[in-house]
């Protein structure tokens, strides 16, 4: 590494820690009480947490394209598989023979399958009135599925799976469609009645946390393998 | 006074693992140091009154992406060992 280079990022590093210092120092009373505006608004939002209020309620639009987001990467990086039917097989069939297998990873994997599943669901279900919901939920569904590859488990190839798109799909079109029903009730975009809001945010979660799930696992099992050829 | 002391201890170790996955030349080495990392802010958070972002840090920052990376290693060791017969 070269001196300058190096000069210039210790120059930035104090910079900002100068100026972070500064912030700290002189911080300022904002003109405006979100906590306080947050805190009124919860008996409205149909969930008692008030993180989950914002993601889904007061916000949901922002996490309405978050998902559309993480949708569209999932999908790139899905078209940059070999779309061949043979060569998923294939991918799976050397990932099953280069993975380490011993009794106890087997064992393991197989003790840890139900209690993730559980933790997944337990993380989604607490989201409504306690630190959860269905990304963190959807990622412990992910690991799962990352664990049981790298374990060497055979689970469904992920290219040529109807079921994945399906589910891959469901969170966005779920999401959508929730969000544009108020719509043809001549409500504004996402605005649900106080008194379905709870439901409808937890049967949302649900169905992202499958989605979420299986697009940061498709992120992984799209990872370019050994002996593919175009890498 | 010991809840302080955590912290301090806290800061020390994120400072320490950063240092060590940036500057580490085993490149496995410095991914386990980044996974460390990751749980560190966890654990960061967690001592912010964040839970949230805690769990999501510990579940997406350190578990998935520790994965990515741990595979994307293993690749790079497996084409350099073909390049090398």
């Amino acid at each position: 590494m070269n001196r300058a280079r190096v000069l210039a990022s210790v120059a930035l590093s104090v910079g900002l820690a100068v100026m972070l210092g500064g912030a700290v120092l002189t911080r300022t009373v904002p003109p405006f009480d979100l906590a306080g505006d947050l805190a009124e608004g919860i008996p409205r939002s149909g969930v008692t947490h008030p993180i989950t209020a914002v993601l889904l309620q007061f916000r949901s639009y922002d996490t309405l394209l978050e998902i559309a987001v993480l949708l569209v990467a999932v999908v790139v990086a899905l078209a940059l598989r070999d779309p061949r039917p043979a060569a998923a097989a294939a991918h799976d069939e050397v990932r099953a023979n280069t993975a380490i297998t011993t009794p106890v990873l087997a064992s393991l994997t197989s003790l840890l399958l139900p209690l993730m599943i559980m933790t997944a669901v337990y993380l989604l279900w607490a989201g409504a009135f306690q630190p959860g919901g269905a990304f963190q939920a959807g990622a412990v569904l992910a690991a799962l599925g990352v664990l049981w590859r790298v374990a060497g488990r055979r689970i469904a190839s992920f290219a040529a799976n109807r079921w994945q798109h399906v589910g891959l799909l469901a969170g966005f079109t779920g999401f959508l469609a929730a969000a544009t029903a108020p719509l043809l009730f001549g409500r504004p975009l996402l605005a649900w009645p106080s008194s379905y809001a709870g439901a409808i945010i937890v049967a949302i979660e649900a169905v992202l946390t499958v989605s979420i799930g299986i697009s940061l696992l498709g992120l992984f099992a799209s990872a370019p393998e050994p002996g593919d050829e175009r890498v | 006074m010991l809840t302080l002391l955590f912290d301090l201890l806290l800061g020390l170790g994120l400072v320490v693992a950063a240092l060590g996955a940036l500057w580490s030349r085993d490149l496995f080495r410095a991914v386990v140091l980044f996974i460390v990392f990751g749980l560190l802010v966890a654990l960061a958070w967690i001592r912010l009154q964040a839970p949230d972002v805690a769990l999501a840090e510990a579940a997406i920052g350190a578990g998935l992406t520790g994965a990515l990376l741990l595979d994307a290693v293993g690749h790079l060791r497996r084409t350099s060992r073909t390049e090398d017969e």
